[in-house]
């Protein structure tokens, strides 16, 4: 297509644009909804608290209200997860056997590495980022008394930067079909070049060598060859970085400009501190993976050698990715910890041990994640001495987190516990996390580090961690806060059927990892029908099988509780003022407290009729009994 | 900041209205923000002209929008007029610095894939303004 | 200033701030090692980015723990002091109660969060047997 077709072609373009907006902006009197334009636009009878919202999809589109926010990064956290989780579930068919059948049809090893890419890059910017959002943006801003955020309109630019990233990163799988040149991109989520800059669709390398005289310039690249399918993908994890960034900012001010006048430091929630915290490393943390990844752009379109041997070299991609990659561990793990400090109290009875203990060291874990960063790189040849000192610090920040567990321990000792579905995940929260941190310590430690790195050693430390810990405390909460998202309650037996798949999955498929890492099985590899050692090849075969077969429980567990949530969010019973009985133990909560406040307006204003029920239907003894006298 | 703003206004327009930290809850703006954000980034980097051109209207427009919503700007053509200056510039930038060239024999030369990135901010900036002047003739005209 | 640091550094906040005192230690612990019996020998840019790393994330730390602290504290024993202005009667022992009640306020004052206080003493009735 010549210059002039592609001018006409983007005027075309242009005026449908145009037609859109002014068609947008016709659709509605936005004016209506916005009660800074124009004074008198401003509705005398929409009273406190009640502004009017656009009815059917265009409130969704259009809502900066932190609460539809909150729940739209849920439901784009879950479609995530399932495309995450559905691509392990093809990676772990194909690693029950040794050789490489499941996905020879589909493409072999190269889409294995895509799977693989994917899953790593999705689970923990697309599902694992936005999941924790999703509760923050909905309760921070009732935690600590505030009417919405500090800035709602860029809250809702920060969530719909999101999936345009989504489809950016999974472009590749959409285009693949329709372009030679496109496929997945098979970077693995570390995105290391020289791989990650010189790949090309096949998962060949478009560089150029000259090897004997060792000359591997980064402008030598091939880049017509080059997998475009990366080049989409470093653009979509990019937007999600600023993303993040945005979102990030909005917490910091909305924490430390809009507490209610009642919320001192003292009094501010152990949620609303870990996202104070993560907040804060995201702030510092993500600005480097964006600059990395543009940099990776420069050098694969436009012959930069940031990461080429003559220039930075490929060391300076890693310290730049791990500098924000090892904050990012805790900028997932921070929140989570809130959450199983925040819920887990409530149905022990009792406040949380050592409240302060907690806020102390979420802030010291905070500050430590950006001294250890090169605990990532002890295998690739750095100096010793800076080695050792990473170690160091790696070993102090096991403290802060350790500390934690013994609260949490504590918390529960002698409680009056009631092992309710939140409860449950809690429980196991704490049960995972303690071996994802005891396996992590010994990894902090750079002799044994040599022996494990890159083996399924590290895959089963980080899963059980990321899995069995983050996943586990964004169920607690999910369960624990839907009634009030929903109004209603979810389906006890289902919660139950849920934790104890996820439970058993979990440790199956995760400790078999454990173990094969002992066994030196490499990470990232497709098949391991190669191996030839005696005996080995049964144990790598049979502890595989193992964790295929977790993997299909989690599976299993995973479509409950997406069954559980649907049905219960459309037919559950309403839930009263207050589900969990928290007021019984005097332990009130500021967002129950609101839930109990909006039934109550809702009731006193006429109301919906579905809302009449909480009165009608004995609201909370009913509802509240119903789900804790089966657990007791 | 907006919540100043909203008392302000709230006090210029009914002054016995006691309106406290009113937010918004619509705003058109911000998914139109993200998305053309999304297409202009993905048009510049893989060097789509109609991506760029789409991406920087829409996102050049729905700024404009926000600001003018918000109340930081009066008139949003003018801030839509600006922000396709900016565009136009680094454009033209772009398309100087490597090596384009405007005039000769084919009017417009585009040596390479960098030059025609910067042809075609070039052209979205352009095409930004001269929406921004047929909005604003519009609107003094209503 | 000063003053106000020494009603927040009491013993019960230290007692709260050993969380962060111990990977303190760790890492003195570890710039001591390195220092006297390191295993490598010095190297001017690694030795000092070695202990850089150590040393700045120490610092830091403790920073870090030296501002929240202040935050921390200052804010309980001004909505003690608020209160106590409020209920205004039995001032005894003013300097007293700053530093006792400076963890204890959560108690007396239940706040919305109900999160608070380092009380392990959350009168359920089964602690009270």
């Amino acid at each position: 297509m010549g210059l002039s077709g592609e001018l006409a072609l983007t005027l075309l373009t242009g005026v449908l644009v145009l037609i859109v907006f002014a068609l947008a902006t016709r659709f509605d009197d936005w004016r209506t909804y916005t009660p800074l334009a124009g004074g008198g636009a401003l509705g005398g009878e929409t009273g406190y608290g009640h502004d009017e919202k656009p009815g059917g999809i265009v409130r969704w589109l259009t809502t900066v209200d932190h609460k539809d926010i909150g729940i739209l990064y849920g439901v784009y956290a879950i479609v995530a997860f399932a495309w995450g989780g559905l691509a392990v579930m093809l990676m772990r068919f194909e690693l029950a056997t040794p050789a490489m059948d499941v996905l020879a049809s589909v493409g072999g090893r190269a889409f294995y590495n895509q799977l693989l890419t994917s899953h790593g890059i999705t689970m923990l910017f697309l599902f694992g980022t936005p999941i924790l959002a999703a509760f923050s943006n909905y309760f921070i801003p009732l935690l600590i008394g505030a009417d919405d955020m500090a800035f709602p309109r860029i809250n809702a630019i920060a969530f719909w930067l999101l999936p345009p990233g989504a489809i950016l990163i999974w472009a590749g799988f959409f285009l693949a079909p329709f372009f030679d040149g496109i496929a997945a991109s098979m970077t693995s989520w570390t995105m290391y070049p020289p791989q990650a800059v010189a790949q090309t669709a096949a998962g060949q390398d478009a560089m150029s060598y000259e090897y004997a005289g060792r000359v591997i310039a980064s402008s030598e690249i091939d880049t017509a060859a080059l997998n475009a399918g990366t080049d989409l993908m470093l653009l979509g994890l990019h937007l999600t970085g600023v993303s993040a960034t945005m979102g990030a900012i909005n917490f910091i001010a909305t924490i430390f400009t809009e507490r209610g006048s009642d919320v001192g430091w003292d009094k501010l929630d152990i949620f609303s501190w870990t996202i104070l915290t993560q907040s804060a490393l995201i702030l510092f943390s993500f600005p480097l993976l964006g600059s990395a990844i543009v940099m990776l752009l420069l050098d694969r379109n436009f012959a930069t050698g940031f990461f080429a041997v003559e220039g930075g070299g490929t060391i300076l991609y890693q310290h730049l990715f791990w500098f924000f990659g090892h904050p990012e561990v805790y900028i997932l793990v921070l929140p989570p910890m809130g959450i199983i400090s925040y819920v887990l109290p409530r149905f022990s009875g009792r406040k949380l041990f050592g409240f302060k203990f907690v806020v102390y060291s979420t802030l010291a874990i905070g500050v430590l994640s950006f001294g250890v960063w090169a605990h990532h790189m002890f295998a690739s040849g750095i100096d010793p001495r800076l080695r050792a000192g990473f170690m160091a610090v790696s070993l102090a920040i096991a403290i802060p987190s350790a500390v934690k567990t013994f609260n949490w321990i504590t918390t529960m000792w002698n409680g009056n516990i009631r092992l309710t579905t939140p409860m449950l995940f809690c429980i196991g929260f704490i049960a995972n996390f303690i071996i994802g941190g005891v396996t992590g310590v010994f990894l902090a430690a750079v002799p044994v580090d040599l022996i494990l790195h890159d083996t399924y050693y590290v895959v089963g430390h980080f899963h059980y961690v990321i899995m069995g810990a983050i996943a586990f405390a964004v169920f607690a909460g999910v369960y624990y806060w839907f009634p009030i998202v929903s109004g209603r309650m979810y389906q006890r037996t289902l919660g139950k059927a849920h934790f104890w798949t996820t439970m058993v999955g979990t440790n199956l498929t995760f400790f078999a990892m454990i173990l094969l890492g002992y066994g030196g099985m490499p990470r990232r590899y497709a098949t391991y029908n190669g191996v030839t050692a005696e005996g080995i090849i049964g144990y790598f075969t049979n502890l595989h099988v193992i964790a295929t077969v977790g993997a299909f429980i989690l599976l299993v567990g995973q479509i409950i509780w997406l069954v559980n949530m649907v049905q219960s969010w459309l037919e559950g019973p309403v839930v009263g003022p207050d589900p969990w009985n928290l007021k019984e133990d005097g332990l009130p909560s500021r967002e129950f407290d609101w839930h109990a406040d909006r039934i109550e307006t809702t009731l006193a204003d006429g109301g919906e009729p579905a809302e009449d029920e909480p009165m009608t239907d004995g609201g909370e003894p009913v509802d509240a009994d119903d789900d804790a006298a089966g657990d007791e | 900041m907006s919540k100043e703003r909203v008392e302000d206004g709230a006090a210029s327009s009914e002054g016995n209205r006691a309106v406290t930290d009113h937010k918004p809850s619509a705003s058109l703006w911000p998914m139109f923000i993200a998305f053309g954000l999304a297409i202009a980034e993905v048009g510049v980097v893989v060097g789509v002209f109609v991506f760029t051109v789409i991406g920087f209207l829409m996102f050049t427009g729905a700024v404009a929008g926000i600001l003018a919503e918000a109340g930081y700007v009066e008139r949003p053509w003018v801030a839509l007029g600006v922000l396709g200056t900016v565009v136009l510039a680094l454009g033209i930038a772009v398309f100087g610095a490597f090596g384009g060239v405007v005039g000769g024999t084919e009017l417009v030369a585009v040596p390479n894939a960098v030059a025609y990135r910067g042809l075609s901010m070039i052209s979205a900036g352009a095409l930004t303004i001269l929406t921004a002047g047929v909005g604003s003739i519009r609107s003094e005209l209503t | 200033m000063i003053a106000m640091a020494e009603r927040v550094f009491t013993k019960d906040t230290m007692l709260d701030l050993l969380v962060n005192i111990i990977p303190l230690g760790i890492m003195a612990f570890f710039i001591g090692l390195f220092v006297l019996w390191g295993p490598f020998s010095w190297d001017p840019l690694y030795s000092t980015l070695m202990l850089g790393i150590i040393g700045g994330s120490f610092l830091l730390l403790a920073i870090l723990t030296y501002i929240s602290a202040v935050a921390i504290e200052g804010d309980a024993i001004k909505s003690e002091e608020a209160g106590r202005a409020a209920h205004a009667e039995d001032e005894s022992a003013v300097v007293d109660t700053a530093e006792t009640n400076a963890t204890d306020t959560p108690d007396e004052t239940p706040d919305a969060t109900g999160d608070d206080g380092t009380d392990e003493r959350k009168d359920s009735p089964e602690e009270a047997v």
